[in-house]
């Protein structure tokens, strides 16, 4: 039995500890906004947070999970009120087919989290190890930028 | 739904002479209006349908006041389901957020053959949606003048009501169910004037932005069935390769939470109660596997082989002038062999489809660009009727022609079959990328000269090409007996695609934007040699044009450099005839600066093409120092009429991103008849720090509106081998380009490709 808090609540399942969070999540909690597109750390897709760090569940053991905070996209949302990272992408048109931006959403949320006014090379460097198969990663940064302004002092590139 | 009434069968524009408009009530209240579809009435094998109406409709609208909408395109990213809802709410005077959009039930009868593919979503329903939106709102006008008793001229159809200066107004929903037995002509429906329009040419949101944003967007693999298990495939390891035998199963079968292992006829099935423990037990399993004819093919050899055929096998396409003599008699000549690799689709959801086969009936949930051969496919793998089989399309999380195959889907119903319950059949990346169904390799041999003034007098294009058509040909043929007669059928069945491979037929996917370039070139030629290929070929994203674009960009580039002339000015002077290819390159090369001297260290290249029945320049800007890097691309677009210019930016944004990945990192190769990548690591996609900013320009225009979502594709590669020129005065003309570029800038020489 794995025990840990998922989207601010209470969980416990009863899985092998080595099945990766991101199937304990689709399969046995039944949460599927989390995707699968590599299963290998190498698309983003699966990003969750981790005590608020973004990690990649399709490569991350449930047991390694035990007794810390999991929040996914269905919990990035507070009390019926979008993140304002959501509410960005949905102003800025992001998604195409959308796949990726549950992975997406969830790094960005990460980033402004821990850097306000992140700069360009930083959104860039944090975003990168999430892959959009749509190209979509202009309006990511612009949706990103209506959250997060540049830092005052920034080097910002043209 | 009953009650149903063919109302009229007079043509109008855009509606093929079989469709005629259906009006019928909907059960409990309320008025559903579709168009027919009616076939040559030659129904075949599992094709039959039963009586002529069926009740599936663009539109409903019921006593609620809920207007349902059915989308019958695939939604995946290229934004259909909000373009179709501006087209629908333009005529049908409601607000866009009041509708409620579905995905419509795969439906011959109701909606024709369904395909997503060729940019053509918008293009053929254009006029469809609209008059299925006037449609109900003339019907609904009629019934709130008869219900008030008042002339028809005085009932005005305002957001979602109807209103009349002295009666006051009705929802929509009070008059639906009256509605339904008002009558119309065709003829009487009159669309709105293009400067009327409120909706149409609006850079709405997204519909599907929400429920993309918060993760409750429904893709295939997120289909959840009370009872569904989970399927993973072991494949066999050479493309074509068979199974001989499952040695032992036992340690697989005796893992927590396996319910089976079943042999299909595309390899051995894992049945679990997960995902995670399907997959881990098919690790266990001990195979035999004939690895089959393709046991000793291998990228190396198909090289050589294609140089053979470009040598010695072209047939003649189409040709004007003496190309010969013009070759050989003019002041410089140049030969130029390019080579692009096949690749994979890679959509972002691997591959998948859920089935459950049941005595009586078969339910699926796909992801798919073809719910009507996903129907056909289902009826010849169960014997059911069409009648007791639902397709149900989710969200797909890419199509790019892969989800316009059903090999998925017959997966998910031969193991539900096998185990009798619901299947939802998972691929792994490795899988999608592995048993893809691919862009064909090709090489083509170019041939140029220019005349003392540095203008292109000849040109020669020979190609190899594998047969895309073949593959496409076969599956329609399955899928529309019902439309096609059946003499066409039987040779579509098979016939068809056996004259293609052969080169009997000039396979027209082959050859797009190469026998039909547009440049004024007194003599012009062009030849294929098919290649015989037992690789699987699809289309792709933009088809044969992503092939032919890059080389015929590339080598009209390099014909102004032999001629001495500004790559811009050659291809204007040469498109003097078509307005609207000069359209795009002037809009683009406006845009980017083209003549004005670039910042310090940057580089440009520009290249057009015309495909899909519209027209794209792209302009990129680049930089060389510590490697290749593209700084901007200008877009240009002209597809007649912006029915959503942001959805339109966006499909610019993602085309030339799916351009660059292929045109610097991509490719798949073979060794030993097995795909040696399988995996984001060898089969990369730019990421967000090396992605350019993409600047989207569209060209105005009162035309119909043409194609879109795979325009940006085929232009990129041959802007960024001509910008590499202006920087490098390297010609690079194989793909991807970014193992020679590193050649290059490390000062070496890329190996190029002799005959
Ligand atoms: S699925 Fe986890 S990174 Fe791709
Ligand atoms: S929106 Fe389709 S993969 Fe990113």
């Amino acid at each position: 039995m794995v025990r840990f808090t998922l989207n601010g609540t209470a969980c416990a399942i009863d899985v092998e500890p080595d099945m990766p969070l991101l199937w304990a999540l689709r399969d046995a909690l039944g949460l599927t906004g989390t995707k699968f597109g590599c299963g290998m750390a190498l698309c983003g897709a699966c990003t969750v947070h981790l005590d608020g760090k973004a990690v990649r569940s399709c490569v991350l053991p449930v047991a390694a999970v035990e007794g810390r905070a999991v929040t996914t996209i269905e919990g990035l949302a507070r009390d019926g009120t979008l993140h304002p990272l959501q509410q960005a992408w949905i102003d800025e048109n992001v998604a195409q087919c959308g796949y990726c931006q549950s992975g997406q959403l969830m790094s960005a949320a990460a980033l402004i989290a821990s850097s306000p006014t992140p700069t360009d090379d930083q959104i860039a460097q944090s975003m990168a190890g999430n892959l959009c198969r749509c190209g979509t990663y202009q309006r990511i940064r612009r949706a990103i930028r209506r959250v997060a302004p540049a830092p005052p002092d920034g080097k910002e590139e043209p | 739904m009953s009650d149903a009434r063919d109302e009229t069968s007079a043509e109008t524009p855009g509606l093929s002479r079989r469709s005629f408009l259906q009006i019928a009530a909907v059960a409990g209240g309320g008025l559903a209006v579709g168009f027919l579809v009616q076939g040559c009435r030659h129904v075949r094998g599992t094709q039959a349908l039963g009586g002529g109406f069926s009740p599936n409709a663009w539109v409903r609208i019921t006593a609620d006041d809920q207007v349902r909408f059915f989308v019958d395109n695939a939604e995946m990213g290229q934004g259909v389901a909000t373009s179709h809802v501006q087209l629908l709410c333009e005529e049908l005077e409601i607000a866009p957020q009041r509708v409620l959009v579905e995905f419509a039930p795969a439906d011959l009868h109701s909606f024709g053959v369904q395909l997503t593919g060729g940019s053509t979503s918008t293009t053929s329903r254009f006029d469809v949606v609209r008059t299925a939106g006037a449609t109900a709102r003339e019907l609904m006008r009629r019934a709130a003048a008869r219900r008030w008793g008042v002339p028809l001229a005085e009932v005005r159809a305002v957001d979602g009501a109807l209103l009349h200066d002295a009666r006051g107004s009705l929802r929509y929903g009070e008059v639906a169910e009256a509605a339904a037995s008002e009558s119309v002509h065709l003829g009487e429906v009159r669309l709105k004037e293009p400067k009327d329009w409120r909706v149409i040419g609006q850079p709405m949101r997204r519909i599907d932005g929400p429920a993309k944003a918060d993760g409750s967007a429904r893709f295939g693999l997120d289909v959840r069935v009370p009872g569904q298990l989970t399927a993973v495939v072991v494949r066999p390891p050479v493309l074509h390769g068979r199974l001989v035998r499952i040695v032992d199963a036992s340690k697989a079968r005796a893992q927590a939470g396996v319910v089976d292992v079943v042999a299909i006829p595309q390899g051995v099935a894992v049945v679990a109660d997960s995902y995670w423990r399907a997959r881990k037990a098919a690790a266990l399993l001990e195979l035999e596997w004939d690895a089959g004819k393709l046991a000793s093919f291998s990228s190396s050899r198909l090289h050589e082989t294609q140089k053979v055929l470009v040598r010695e096998q072209a047939r003649h396409v189409s040709s004007r002038g003496d190309v010969d003599a013009a070759l050989a008699t003019a002041a410089k000549r140049l030969r130029a062999v390019y080579e692009v690799p096949y690749l994979a689709h890679a959509t972002m959801e691997p591959m998948n489809a859920t089935a459950h086969v049941e005595d009586e009936r078969c339910r699926v949930w796909v992801p798919t660009q073809s719910p009507t051969i996903t129907k056909e496919v289902v009826a010849r793998l169960t014997g059911l009727p069409h009648d007791k089989i639902d397709v149900t399309t989710t969200f797909l999380g890419g199509g790019f022609g892969r989800r316009g195959a059903a090999d998925f889907v017959a997966e998910a119903v031969e193991i539900s079959k096998a185990v009798r319950a619901p299947v939802q059949v998972v691929w792994s990346r490795e899988d999608d990328i592995r048993h893809g169904q691919f862009r064909p390799a090709s090489m083509a041999l170019l041939e140029g000269a220019v005349d003392e003034r540095g203008l292109p007098v000849a040109w020669s294009h020979r190609l190899t090409g594998q047969s895309i058509a073949s593959a496409f040909a076969n599956m329609l043929g399955m899928v529309a007996p019902e439309l096609i007669p059946s003499s066409a059928m039987d040779l579509l069945g098979g016939a068809i695609g056996k004259l293609f491979v052969d080169g009997k037929i000039v396979d027209p996917l082959a050859v797009e934007g190469a026998g039909d370039h547009p440049y004024a070139i007194a003599s012009s030629r062009t030849e294929l040699a098919m290649m015989p290929s037992d690789i699987p070929v699809f289309p792709w994203r933009s088809v044969g044009h992503s092939i032919n674009g890059f080389v015929v960009e590339s080598f009209v580039d390099e014909l102004a450099h032999l001629g001495g002339r500004d790559p811009l000015e050659l291809r204007r002077a040469l498109l003097a005839e078509h307005p609207r290819h000069r359209g795009v390159l002037d809009a683009a090369a406006k845009a980017i600066g083209w003549g004005t001297p670039p910042p310090a260290g940057r580089f440009r290249g520009i290249a057009q093409h015309h495909c899909f029945g519209s027209w794209c320049a792209e302009a990129v800007e680049i930089s060389v120092d510590g490697g290749l890097r593209v700084h901007r691309v200008v877009c240009a677009i002209d597809c007649g009429r912006a029915v959503n210019p942001d959805l339109i930016a966006a499909q610019m944004e993602g085309g030339v991103l799916y351009g660059l990945s292929a045109a610097l990192l991509q490719r798949i190769t073979i060794d030993k008849g097995r795909v040696v990548q399988g995996n984001f690591h060898d089969f990369p996609l730019v990421r967000m720090p090396d992605a350019p900013q993409v600047e989207t320009v569209i060209v105005r225009s009162d035309e119909r509106p043409t194609g879109v979502g795979e325009l940006a594709v085929p232009p990129l590669a041959p802007a960024l081998a001509n910008a590499f020129f202006a920087a490098t005065g390297v010609r690079l003309r194989r793909l991807p380009l970014g193992p020679d570029v590193a050649l290059v800038l490390e000062g070496k020489t890329p190996e190029a490709v002799t005959l």
